[in-house]
């Protein structure tokens, strides 16, 4: 479905192109009102690592002082081939397992007990698909590359759904969002899907020539895709993204293959 | 639920049958008719609208109707009769009236009068004794006078600057009546609707000016031959051409230019009117050396036309055509182009001097087309397409009443989407099913006069409305997944909606410059605009009723105070309403309506109310011209499965709207405008919260609609200067300034992370257009 997705984007960008004829951007301050927190759970598990939890609540906007690691929550991930483990909290607040790997196939739950309440999640990892290769895209009317992906969706309909986090010199850009893709039309075709990368700071090109471009590529589940598609559609709507987790926990779990290929970003003018 | 409906309908078509039998049994005394056809001597073009009054008695006239025929019924006697309309030389003429007869007029163009200016369409003081409520006819010439829009005269503009109109707001389509959405507008050029009735993102509406005769907007009970949207109708007539000599006139300003012609086909007998306009602003940018535009396109043309036929005295053929497109190209990257289009012909057929017809046909359609090419080729289009007919008789019983039978049967073809996605490998594509459906309806309408003090128009439309096959249609659950789907055949009807519409409008004068006017209405619609942005974007998705859907129900009451003061020179109205409505539409949390043929599961429905007050005061005559117009409204929706079940502010709810508008003719040469506009900021979502996915800001939403954009307001200032004028040629320059004092309005609110600080999250907001100057210059010939 992302595909169509990009249809939103490509009207975003004629707006821009519009709007940079004579547009102005302000920071502004707006008076919010504070509504009790809502719990907010982040799990993963990764193929051949260590299943991690990260449990936390919703903060005031205006409240930059980090988000918060609960602590006292009892989480637990078990698999259909009879493996189970609490995982205990590290140091950096994640909860974090000591044997428990993801497995390619195998379903996973999560249950995390906070404060009397339960929050439960499952999640199927699907089969591995690598990156072929990754190499950038220069657009006639943007002043820097866009990094373009290749990769063959398998045949069927066990692999649909994918996710696709860029980092550039390994971070993570705040204005990019994890792109979120579905052969549900494509079934079986090799995709050469440009990440559009747009930056709300006017006075820097996201990429520059030279920059290490990393793509971490993932196959997930249709709960996981359904929660980061709504996440990615979700300025158009103002609504909140559609969690895999139950009893109202807002966030994902997701049980995910991994792929990485990098490249140093150049391209003609 | 249903039940419901029908006890309700039940009880109304019962009141309704009731008020008929009771005023219908009027009798008439021995009179005679006088009637006739109005022309301009000098182009013997029709006039429509103009005022045939009867000296001797105190306010006993009428107005021509569209066809340029007035009549009028009087006992027998004698009397003077006076025709006086604005850019014409006075008419008088004495009849003695001993039987029917025809006296066709024609008026002689005075010299101090432009053909632009004259087309009037009302009597003087139609504001306190037409029958019909919320009713606002717009002449061109005070479309003419008021500031310019970025150099276009713009009615979708103007009448926004009435009370109970709203505008979208900047880079957005469309306009609000009573708290309606923009999709709740049915839009008419020469009887065809039109879907999208904007350029360029609402930052032009699809109407050239140029080309019209009139427009009329009723946003309160609607006249039974209107039906299919739920809050207003807005009807836009494109002039029929002079039949004697050939015109051209034309604009050319910075942002777009316009030429238009028009003169006989066979002299006297038959006329062509030709419009034409482009914009060129993204050529401008590039000739001038702007950056970002250097490999971009961004423009729309529209092409307008209108060919009439007087066949012989009581036959009348004219056929219409519109074509538009807007373009938006990033070079080697990505376009989206889309328009509407349409062709119509019209034969009225008059039979003896009670009894008229008119005949349409139309074909019209609405496409859209994107097209990408970054690493994969991607396109994709969607259309609607329109097949319609329309009959109606006008039958005038007596002088104080006037009958409209008619049918109306529209066959929508609608192709929601066509993908096609080509990767190096293999091409795929993907066909939505179409969606068919035939829109019907039927109806009879009366204006009686029933006393000099009474005026009523009652009626009542009969519509049905069948979604068709061929195509899946789905059975949902509870929970809107599909359990089911079952696969119909071309043709055949998987669901029928009738529904009664009754109409009730009344003015009761309360003595010469006075009146009060009521009305109630039920509204149905059909036809539903599933929008991907609050503000709507023109690759929007239209959906029709189906056995999931259903229509869109509007029951509407209005009570209002007309008054006029200084004979007629100044208007003062005051008018309430309430409006109560069934199976709204919102998404659910999440929706994704793009690529899917089931749309139904991404989607609930609820209830909605809107109510309001809206004031008016005009100056209608004199070297200063003007209005105040102040409307205080809400506007609801209340829907299980948002906002926790409880009632929330729907998108275009405002509290306050106020508009200012003034125009003042400084000297013969020069004239001055300016309009000042405020209204309440848009209810929006705003975060109650924050959270973090893969170390990223994400906000958090507790309400729908909860918060409210900044108020917005602007002043405009316009000034026009004649530069020449004899009878073969005028010149004028128009100098028009947008948002003069350069109000920064939000157009968007985002709340993200700080660009310079990315610990913090703040909002950030965005305003188009600060001081958009403009320049024309206005020619003809």
């Amino acid at each position: 479905m992302k595909t169509y997705i990009k249809k939103y984007k490509l009207l975003f960008l004629f707006v821009t192109l519009i709007a940079t004829l004579s547009s102005c951007e302000k920071e502004i301050d707006v008076d919010l009102n504070s509504v009790p927190p809502r719990m907010q759970i982040e799990g993963i598990v990764k193929q051949g690592e260590l299943a991690t939890v990260r449990v936390s609540h919703t903060i005031d906007f205006n409240d930059n002082s980090g988000y918060p690691n609960l602590e006292g929550a009892i989480v637990t991930i078990s698999d259909n081939a009879g493996n189970s483990e609490i995982l205990k909290q590290d140091e950096t607040g994640w909860y974090t397992a000591e044997k428990l790997i993801g497995v390619e196939g195998r379903t996973y739950k999560m249950s995390v007990v906070y404060e009397g309440e339960e929050y439960t999640a499952t999640s199927q990892m699907p089969p591995k698909v690598s990156l072929d290769s990754l190499y950038m895209t220069k657009v006639l009317v943007m002043d820097y590359a866009f990094p373009t992906f290749r990769f063959k969706d398998p045949a069927g309909t066990v692999n649909q759904y994918y996710l696709a986090l860029l980092y550039i010199n390994g971070k993570q850009h705040p204005d990019v969002l994890d792109l979120p893709i579905s052969a549900e039309f494509m079934d079986g075709s090799t995709f050469d899907e440009t990440y559009q990368v747009y930056s709300n700071d006017s006075d820097n090109d996201p990429i520059k020539k030279g920059d290490e471009i990393t793509i971490e590529f993932r196959c997930i589940d249709k709960g996981v895709y359904t929660f980061f598609d709504t996440l990615f559609r979700m300025d158009n709507f103002l609504t909140n993204p559609v969690s895999n987790i139950s009893n109202g926990a807002l966030g994902y779990f997701s049980a995910c293959t991994t792929d990485r290929k990098s490249i140093i970003a150049d391209w003609k003018d | 639920m249903r039940l419901h409906y029908l006890c309700s309908r039940g009880k109304i078509s019962v009141l309704f049958l009731w008020i008929s039998f009771l005023i219908s049994p009027i009798l008439v005394a021995q009179n005679y008719t006088i009637s006739g056809t109005v022309r301009d001597k000098e182009t013997k073009e029709t006039l429509v609208g103009v005022p045939v009054v009867v000296n001797n008695l105190e306010s006993k006239g009428v107005s021509t109707e569209q066809n340029g025929q007035y009549k009028l019924t009087l006992p027998k006697g004698k009397y003077t009769i006076s025709i006086k309309y604005i850019g014409f030389e006075e008419e008088n003429f004495e009849i003695s009236l001993t039987n029917n007869i025809t006296r066709n007029i024609e008026l002689k163009q005075s010299s101090i009068g432009l053909k632009e200016v004259v087309v009037a369409a009302q009597q003087p003081d139609a504001n306190v004794t037409a029958p019909q409520t919320g009713v606002q006819k717009l002449e061109i010439s005070e479309i003419n006078k008021l500031p310019v829009l970025l150099g276009e005269r713009d009615i979708i503009k103007t009448i926004q600057l009435m009370p109970g109109v709203q505008g979208a707001g900047e880079g957005s389509s469309g306009f609000y009546v009573r708290g309606g959405s923009a999709d709740q507008n049915l839009i008419l050029l020469d009887d065809v609707s039109l879907y999208n009735a904007s350029h360029l993102m609402g930052f032009f509406s699809t109407f050239n000016s140029e080309v019209l005769r009139d427009v009329t907007l009723y946003k309160g009970a609607l006249p039974a031959q209107y039906g299919e949207r739920l809050s207003s109708i807005l009807d836009v007539q494109q002039r029929i051409g002079d039949n004697q000599k050939y015109h051209v006139n034309g604009g050319i300003g910075l942002i777009s230019s316009n030429i238009n012609a028009e003169g006989p086909i066979q002299k006297g007998k038959s006329s062509f009117l030709i419009g034409a306009r482009r914009t060129y602003a993204d050529a401008i940018a590039r000739l001038s050396g702007v950056e970002d535009a250097q490999n971009a396109y961004l423009y729309f043309y529209d092409l307008n036309m209108k060919l009439n036929f007087a066949l012989s005295d009581k036959d009348m053929v004219s056929v219409s055509g519109y074509l538009g497109r807007d373009k938006m190209v990033l070079k080697e990257a990505a376009e989206i182009n889309w328009g509407n289009s349409f062709l119509t012909a019209n034969w009225s057929h008059t039979y003896n001097r009670k009894w008229m017809s008119k005949t349409s046909l139309a074909y019209n359609q609405y496409d859209y087309y994107y097209a990408m090419d970054l690493g994969m080729d991607l396109s994709g289009e969607s259309k609607i397409k329109d097949y319609s007919l329309k009959h109606e008789f006008i039958y005038e019983h007596n002088p104080n009443s006037k009958w409209r039978f008619g049918l109306s049967s529209t066959y929508h073809d609608m192709a929601p989407g066509d993908f096609k996605l080509n990767a190096s490998d293999q091409d795929n594509s993907v066909n939505l099913h179409h969606r068919y459906s035939s829109e019907n309806s039927i109806y009879a309408s009366n204006q009686i006069k029933v006393n000099d003090k009474l005026e009523i128009v009652y009626g009542l439309r009969m519509s049905a409305f069948m979604a068709l096959g061929k195509g899946e249609y789905y059975t949902m659950d509870a929970n809107h997944n599909v359990t089911d789907s079952v696969w119909y055949k071309s043709g055949e009807v998987v669901k029928t909606y009738i529904n009664l519409e009754p109409r009730i409008s009344a003015a009761y004068k309360l003595n010469s410059f006075s009146s009060i006017k009521a009305a109630y209405a039920r509204t149905v619609q059909n036809m539903h605009l599933l929008s991907y942005a609050a503000q709507g974007t023109p690759i929007d998705r239209w959906t029709s009723s189906s056995n999931n859907i259903k229509p869109e129900l509007a029951d509407q009451v209005s009570l209002g105070y007309f008054r006029n003061f200084s004979n007629n020179m100044f208007e003062f109205s005051i008018e309430g309403y309430y409006k109560d409505m069934q199976n709204q539409l919102d998404y659910k949390d999440g929706a994704n309506i793009e690529g899917y043929d089931v749309v139904e599961t991404e989607l609930l429905s609820g209830k909605g109310r809107s109510y309001g007050v809206e004031l008016m005061l005009k100056k209608r005559t004199g070297r200063f011209t003007g209005w105040i117009s102040y409307t205080l409204s809400k506007s609801e929706k209340k829907i299980d499965g948002i906002n926790d079940d409880r009632w929330y502010n729907a998108f275009q709810d405002r509290t306050h709207d106020i508009s200012l508008v003034g125009m003042y003719e400084l000297s013969p040469k020069w004239s001055l405008s300016a309009a000042w506009v405020y209204y309440t900021g848009n209810a929006i979502s705003y975060p109650s919260g924050k959270y973090q996915i893969n170390g990223k800001d994400v906000m958090y939403y507790a309400e729908r609609n909860g918060y409210r954009m900044p108020a917005y307001h602007r002043l405009d200032l316009g000034a026009t200067c004649l530069l020449k004028k004899t009878s073969k040629f005028h010149s004028e320059l128009v100098f028009g300034l947008y948002n003069a004092y350069g109000r920064e309005n939000a157009y968007m609110i985002e709340f993200r992370t700080n660009t310079k600080d990315p610990d913090k999250t703040s909002a950030y907001q965005y305003a188009l257009f600060k001081f958009v100057p403009s320049i024309s210059w206005n020619f003809k010939f």
